[in-house]
């Protein structure tokens, strides 16, 4: 396993040290521009209230985007579902809190999880197209969910209580937060030191070389599809406290979100490269960036704009960087 | 300079995934036309002309959207483009609605272009770039409308669009018959055709024998980006309203009835008739879960089924898979290891 480990750790050979060099000077100039920019000329940008907000929106993309990173290192492109798996798990925890908090977490995370394991199965084991695939799932989940729920926004039933921990601030910072650190610590870990997460890299750098060395290719496509769908699960149950409700279109942005995340984060969509932890400075770029449009009185149009031109940008980018001698 | 592309005359070798766009159209008819035969249920005019309208509105995204697929690549910004298109005719073509419906194709088929330039040039991943488009078009579509429904005062031009003139086919349906009929000559009698074929199946190979990817690409991008705004043009106009939304339930349609229609997700393969019997089929699908009293959420679900159903089907290693599974299972099976064992 030695020589993979080095392989998954290696960097490309076709990536001039000076091209990625530039690649980053032009997202640090641009970072540090936007926050001088920012600062001078939006009025309670640099306000504890307005920081706190930023923090808390970033927790519930930052989780999904952690699972995105693991989807797209592994070489899966990214995953149009794990917003839907993010509502169906908040449903679940609503459904299941008259049971007790452990069991409905529980009950929500395996499905989470477990919907999106199966995806990857289909994935891993036929080679069925990723994009396809999820956007297919999403549109069942949805249909599945409205039918069970009457479409209706479902609500944690009278009298159960206990779960307002979830959604509180500790030390000034929202618990999401901290479970987002915690996440992405841990995935981190996973990726630069378990077999498995290792193997993620070798298979997103080459699927025909994966199969050939004999690794694990099916597993670990299972495995990083899984806990994307754990992460997006928790996502869901943390937004479902916040929100002390959950319905199918709690799921919103979050997928482009954390695809945006990943993408500026530099994991190549491509597979094989990657970090989880530049994802998380990913998402709070982009929470950053909607924060300011927001307190400069754009709405929803210009901060999905901005996102996507973010997106062109980043990937263009990455591309330059890819191709530079 | 010799061409071989041009010349060569492949003898196609029929086989199930090309019948089976024709195969799902008949069992849908049949689906729809029996229970009508035998008396337990009654199919109308009305039916068939909401099948009509439904091909109307799914036709144009579903070829734009294959034809990037044919080409190796694939268009996530099929929704965005339409909505851009409805949007621009409802919002400012209610006193010339041509110039208006002109105006936005050209404006998405030059996006389209841009789009197909970027995936060649820079060698990137059409799903990323169509990604950022989608976003930003979808973004546009909020701030043009003013992030609300939209309405259209000039509703003589929806009465029009959606007025039967051959039997149960409107107007909206005959526009986008021509279309479609335009794009199947141009696809079966050109080079054009052949060579997105080409480029699809083996981009390194094309270029050998004198076929400009680059080229290909911008074309297909930028008919993809023209045909979903046209339709979003049509059906603002048929409908008389537009909204904005980041709902991606149209690229889900699109590329269900490609899917059906035989288009190759690793690209190479597919036509312009194979695709319009799979739009055509998903209509009359959702015109018997319509007719059969089905609501919205269990369509959704059927639809998403299906979707998943031709996605699984068209996976590469499905009969490798397949005939796996079967070995496994049979009792006689011997594994080589195990007698070495015993």
């Amino acid at each position: 396993m030695r020589s993979n480990e080095r392989a998954a750790t290696a960097r490309s050979p076709f990536v001039s040290g000076r091209a990625r060099l530039n690649g980053r000077v032009i997202m640090l100039a641009a970072l540090v521009a936007l926050a001088c920019w920012a600062v001078a000329t939006t009025p309670g940008f640099l306000t504890i209230e307005n920081l706190r907000a930023i923090l808390a929106s970033v927790g519930f993309v930052g989780l999904v985007a952690c699972g995105m990173t693991l989807i797209m290192i592994n070489g899966n492109i990214f995953s149009l579902s794990l917003g839907t798996v993010l509502a169906v798990s908040g449903m679940v925890y609503v459904t299941f809190l008259e049971h007790g908090l452990l069991l409905a977490i529980a009950a929500a995370t395996a499905t989470g999880g477990g919907l999106s394991a199966i995806q990857g199965w289909l994935i891993g084991f036929m080679r069925a197209n990723p994009i396809v695939v999820t956007l297919a799932t999403a549109g069942l989940l949805s249909g599945i969910a409205t039918g069970l729920t009457g479409g209706v926004t479902l609500t944690p039933p009278a009298g159960v209580a206990g779960y307002e921990w979830l959604s509180r601030n500790y030390a000034g910072v929202p618990f999401a937060v901290f479970i987002l650190l915690a996440s992405v610590i841990l995935a981190q870990w996973w990726l630069s030191r378990a077999v498995m997460g290792r193997t993620t890299f070798l298979v997103g750098s080459s699927y025909s070389a994966a199969v050939a060395a004999g690794l694990p290719v099916l597993r670990s496509t299972v495995t990083v599809f899984g806990l994307a769908g754990v992460t997006a699960a928790v996502a869901g149950i943390l937004l479902a406290s916040f929100n002390d409700n959950a319905n199918i279109s709690m799921g919103g942005t979050y997928n482009y979100d954390a695809i945006a995340a990943a993408v500026v984060g530099g994991t190549a969509v491509a597979g094989g490269r990657g970090s989880v932890v530049k994802t998380l400075g990913g998402a709070l770029f982009i929470s950053t960036v909607s924060d300011l449009l927001l307190l400069r009185g754009h709405g929803t149009g210009a901060q999905i704009l901005v996102k996507g031109l973010i997106v062109l940008v980043f990937v263009l980018v990455a591309a330059r960087e890819r191709s530079a001698p | 300079m010799r061409r071989p592309w041009a010349r060569a005359r492949i003898k196609p070798n029929v086989t199930a995934a090309m019948l089976a766009p024709y195969v799902v159209l008949l069992v849908a008819v049949v689906f729809l036309v029996v229970p009508a035969m035998t008396g337990s249920a009654q199919l109308s005019v009305g039916n068939w002309f909401n099948i009509g309208q439904r091909v109307a509105f799914l036709a144009l995204p579903a070829i734009g959207l294959a034809a990037t697929m044919v080409a190796g690549e694939f268009d996530l910004s099929v929704p965005g483009s339409y909505l851009v298109g409805s949007v621009i005719a409802v919002k400012y073509g209610a006193n010339q609605p041509l110039f208006w419906l002109l105006l936005s194709v050209v404006a998405l088929a030059a996006a389209g272009a841009a789009t197909g330039a970027v995936v060649s040039r820079f060698r990137v991943n059409s799903v990323c770039v169509t990604l950022g488009t989608y976003l930003a078009m979808s973004g546009a579509v909020y701030l043009i409308s003013g992030d609300k429904s939209l309405s259209f005062n000039n509703y003589d031009i929806g009465l029009t669009l959606t007025q039967p003139v051959v039997g149960v086919l409107a107007v909206n349906v005959l526009i986008v018959a021509s279309v479609v009929s335009a794009l199947g000559v141009v696809m079966r009698w050109t080079r054009w055709g052949p060579q997105t074929r080409a480029v699809g199946s083996d981009r390194r190979s094309s270029r050998t024998v004198g076929i400009q990817p680059t080229l290909t690409l911008v074309s297909v991008f930028a008919l993809s980006a023209a045909l979903s705004g046209l339709a979003g043009a049509l059906q603002g106009y048929a409908l008389a309203s537009a909204q904005p939304s980041t709902s991606t339930q149209l690229l889900g349609l699109a590329a269900t009835c490609a899917l059906i229609g035989g288009v190759s997700i690793s690209g190479g393969v597919g036509t312009v008739l194979g695709v319009t019997c799979g739009v055509i089929a998903l209509a009359s699908i959702e015109e018997v879960l319509t007719r059969a009293q089905i609501d919205e959420s269990r369509a959704a679900t059927i639809t998403g089924a299906v979707l998943l159903a031709v996605a699984i089907a068209s996976a590469p290693e499905l009969r490798h898979r397949t005939k796996q599974i079967v070995t496994s299972l049979r009792p006689d099976r011997q594994t080589p290891t195990r007698e070495v064992q015993q």
